[in-house]
């Protein structure tokens, strides 16, 4: 093999595998710098305080406004869903870890791990048969329930990760001084993993920031007043977004822009401090 | 008579420690040499700077004067260096996607030994016999190397070494994880390689009996360098070293 | 291997404590069923086969044909997946080939950062933003200069097409086909590319090799992709068009499943078996979605055990 070619062939596969990473880099660029220009300049329209806590501007009034019942709204489902899913999701992945031989433990640790596959609108669709119709209205109980199905498998799956991997020698110690296999979680495993009941928590609190889908028939996008209890309509950051953006009014979409600079900044956040946690449980 | 491999005052570090403490060593040409010593103690490392497979970890700084087969092995090309250096490693590693002919081919293609099919249809065949394998692959030539046993996987690594039609080929410990019959082929092919090609053999091992059998050199290292290097026989009659006295006392 | 066997009673009633909660699970996959098929029923015995193979959407006589949604899901899922799996393996071997350790630390956080970022983020970016870049810089010179190839033989009118759908979805799916591309690179063993590096193979060599061995694993992580992209509803639907006919171009305005079930389904109650034919829709994308994942987790399956035999 000629030498020349063969240094050529070298070179040509970094420049184009290199270019194309470059090039590939440009989309997500442009997302987190549109979001950022776009969405500063909706909520310095208002200032940031107005912009988190007043309501939206009517459509054609052409007029600025905040989100401040979207908001509201999404810190209600994220913490409502978060409270359902991952003491749920923590009381599986013991099942599954704890007694992985079981038939029974294997079946739901596969349907769990098939969750991830269900196209999240679908969850949304279940969740207003079995919720919404009988309840008569859309609710922010029934958009937490829709999240915490969709938020399932992420939560359990790092919590079976997690727990699977507290030394054998923790567990032995515990057993050797005549725990039983409860005595062992309760007081040997489930205290060295308070920090990935954290992580956990904020994975699922990333998944609840973000969906759009499970909330689009279970949530109500009642946006022009504050939601006043879980059991009935409310709006979340994502769905204001959602139907904003379709709307053919600029200030209307200028107040998406916003909003969906609020939820990637506060996604970030999220990311960060699991970033964060994560490293110091390796340290 | 002729160094295949001439390395004078060789230091390694790798992640922060001092592997090779100035090593010194001159292989001789057409012979097998044995490198003898406990575990740990470098013998890898060694046998890895030589083909300057050590680059790999990107921790790892290198001092001194390598020259294998008559250049300086850190001033030229690495992958003209190591067309020219065969090498079998300890765990069998045969590349699992490709065909066992395909094994042995590719490390012929590579290395501009042959191009045309019939002529790597040759070297395949020449290989695998000379690396006493072909009895046993030739009628699954397109068989996936997973279909062999621990033995003969490491035999199909030999024979890719050898169809690289080297002038020296390195060994780190080929045997030691493999039984006691392919080990007695792997010896006997490694004789007849020095005795009928003049190939040059450098032979990692940790074990002084495998050294009595197969070396005709021996070097012996401790703590990072070679305390001792001499023929084998007269190595292990009158050892110089407290080690290598030690080491060859056990072959009472 | 003993079933019921536990060490003892403490045991056997942890066992039944954690499995209590954790039936939900189950209770939620039996909703799910029922609901899919109870709903679905009426669609598929009023319009038999039509449901699938029709072309109409019309709520007034009615007829209900999911065809160009189906066939607009398989187009987009299609063009995003053709994009998004050259970009992974070239980012997967740029990452592990050419990249200084630092950037590839940088460079890994961010695609996982991406993986998970919101997907309403990437939809607004693609409503606001893609649309028009699309037309002018892409459709436009593609109609003109490749217009004999047939999908890409009309003219866009605007940017709201099924390639602009694909193209987001291929901004959406590239994180997460890369970091499965890029585990499986990582996880190929070390003497794998020793052997290659001792035979004296250059970096492009051993990227080649590489590649082959990991290839059931690409075309795994691309049918998990697809699975995914198939299964996107808000980006798409922002997008997409949202106009039901039969696409011939992929420059026009088309239709997926879960945008067709997301943009009919409020006022749907409104019209007779419009519900039940969304339901069917469901069916049809959870059909789908199965096949892919099937499909993508047995190629990965085999490919760990091809690799793990070395």
């Amino acid at each position: 093999m000629s030498d020349v070619v063969e240094k050529l062939e070298d070179a040509a596969l970094a420049v184009v595998a290199g270019l194309v990473t470059v090039a590939a880099l440009v989309p997500y660029a442009s997302i987190i710098v549109s979001t950022f220009i776009n969405g500063f300049k909706a909520v310095s329209a208002v200032g940031l305080w107005d912009f988190l806590t007043s309501l939206p501007p009517a459509p054609g009034s052409g007029g600025y406004g905040g989100v401040g019942p979207s908001l509201a709204g999404t810190l209600m489902l994220t913490a409502v869903s978060t409270a359902l899913g991952v003491p749920l999701s923590l009381l599986i992945a013991l099942l599954t870890t704890e007694f992985p031989r079981n038939p029974f433990s294997k079946l739901i640790k596969g349907l769990v791990k098939g969750l991830l596959e269900l196209p999240t609108i679908m969850a949304g669709m279940v969740i207003y048969t079995i919720v919404v119709i009988p309840m008569g209205t859309p609710s922010v109980l029934a958009g937490a329930l829709a999240l915490t199905v969709v938020m399932l498998p992420y939560v359990t799956t790092y919590f079976e990760t997690y727990l699977g991997s507290v030394p054998r020698a923790y567990r032995e110690a515990g057993y050797a001084i005549g725990l039983s296999r409860a005595g062992v979680v309760w007081r040997v495993a489930l205290p060295l993993v308070k920090r990935g009941v954290l992580v956990g928590s904020l994975i699922g609190v990333s998944r609840a920031l973000g969906e759009t889908a499970p909330l689009l028939f279970t949530l109500g996008a009642a946006r022009y007043y504050y939601p006043s209890s879980i059991t009935g309509p409310g709006d979340s950051i994502s769905l204001l977004i959602y139907n904003f953006a379709m709307m053919p009014y600029p200030n209307l979409q200028s107040v998406a822009w916003g909003a969906a600079l609020i939820l990637l900044a506060s996604y970030l956040v999220v990311s960060l401090a699991i970033h964060l946690c994560v490293r110091g449980v390796e340290a | 008579m002729r160094h295949a491999v001439l390395i004078e005052d060789l230091r390694v570090r790798l992640n922060g420690k001092e592997v090779l403490k100035g090593v010194s060593l001159r292989v001789p040409e057409g012979a097998v040499t044995v490198i003898l010593g406990p575990s740990g103690v470098g013998k890898s490392t060694l046998l890895r700077t030589i083909n300057r497979l050590v680059e790999l970890n990107p921790d790892a700084s290198v001092e001194g004067r390598v020259e294998v087969l008559g250049v300086d092995a850190y001033a030229t090309d690495p992958y003209k260096l190591r067309r020219r250096v065969g090498m079998v490693f300890q765990i069998p590693n045969p590349l699992p996607h490709l065909s066992i002919y395909w094994n042995v081919a590719l490390a012929a293609k590579v290395c501009g030994v042959a191009k045309r099919k019939d002529e790597l249809n040759r070297v395949v065949e020449w290989a695998l016999r000379k690396a006493m394998l072909w009895e046993e692959v030739k009628d699954r030539l397109r068989d996936p190397p997973t279909k062999l046993s621990g033995g003969q996987q490491q035999r199909l690594c030999l024979a890719r070494a050898l169809a690289m039609k080297p002038k020296l080929l390195l060994l780190d410990e080929p045997t030691a994880n493999i039984d006691v019959e392919n080990t007695e082929l792997i010896e006997r092919a490694l004789r007849d390689l020095v005795r009928e090609d003049g190939t040059t053999v450098l032979l990692v091992t940790h074990m002084p009996d495998q050294a009595l059998r197969v070396g005709d050199y021996v070097a012996v290292m401790y703590d990072g360098r070679v305390v001792e290097f001499g023929r084998v026989g007269e190595v292990a009659r009158e050892p110089t070293h407290p080690f290598t006295r030690k080491l060859f006392s056990r072959l009472a | 291997m003993r079933v019921r066997g536990f060490k003892s009673r403490h045991d056997a009633v942890f066992f039944l404590t954690l499995l209590a909660p954790s039936t939900l699970v189950i209770s939620f996959y039996v909703l799910l069923i029922k609901v899919l098929s109870e709903y679905s029923a009426p669609a598929f015995q009023a319009f038999g086969p039509r449901l699938i193979t029709g072309a109409e959407w019309d709520p007034s006589r009615p007829a209900y044909g999911l065809l160009p949604a189906i066939l607009g899901t398989i187009a987009t899922s299609a063009v995003a997946i053709v994009i998004a799996l050259p970009v992974a393996v070239c980012v997967t071997v740029f990452l592990n080939e050419f990249c200084p350790k630092v950037m590839a630390r940088v460079l890994s956080s961010v695609i996982n950062v991406m993986a998970g970022m919101p997907s309403i983020v990437y939809g607004l970016w693609g409503a606001m933003v893609l649309p028009d870049f699309l037309k002018n810089y892409v459709m436009l010179p593609l109609s003109r200069y490749l217009g004999f190839i047939p999908l890409f033989s009309c003219t866009p009118v605007s940017g709201w097409t099924l390639f602009t759908a694909g193209v987001l979805l291929a901004v959406m799916i590239v994180p997460y086909v890369a970091s499965l591309t890029i585990e499986a690179y990582a996880q190929v063993p070390a003497g794998v590319r020793e052997a290659l590096l001792s035979i004296g193979a250059r970096p492009h060599l051993v990227c080649r090799e590489l590649l082959k061995l990991i290839a059931p694993a690409v075309v795994g992580a691309a049918l998990l992709g697809l699975g995914r992209a198939a299964g996107e509803t808000i980006a798409v639907s922002l997008v997409v068009g949202n106009v039901n006919y039969i696409p011939y171009c992929l420059f026009l305005p088309g239709e997926t499943v879960s945008a067709l079930i997301a943009n009919n389904f409020p006022e749907a109650s409104s019209y007779p078996l419009m519900i039940n034919a969304l339901y069917a829709a469901g069916v049809a994308l959870l059909a789908l979605g199965f096949v892919l994942n099937v499909a993508g987790l047995v190629l990965m399956g085999r490919w760990r055990r091809l690799v793990g035999n070395v």
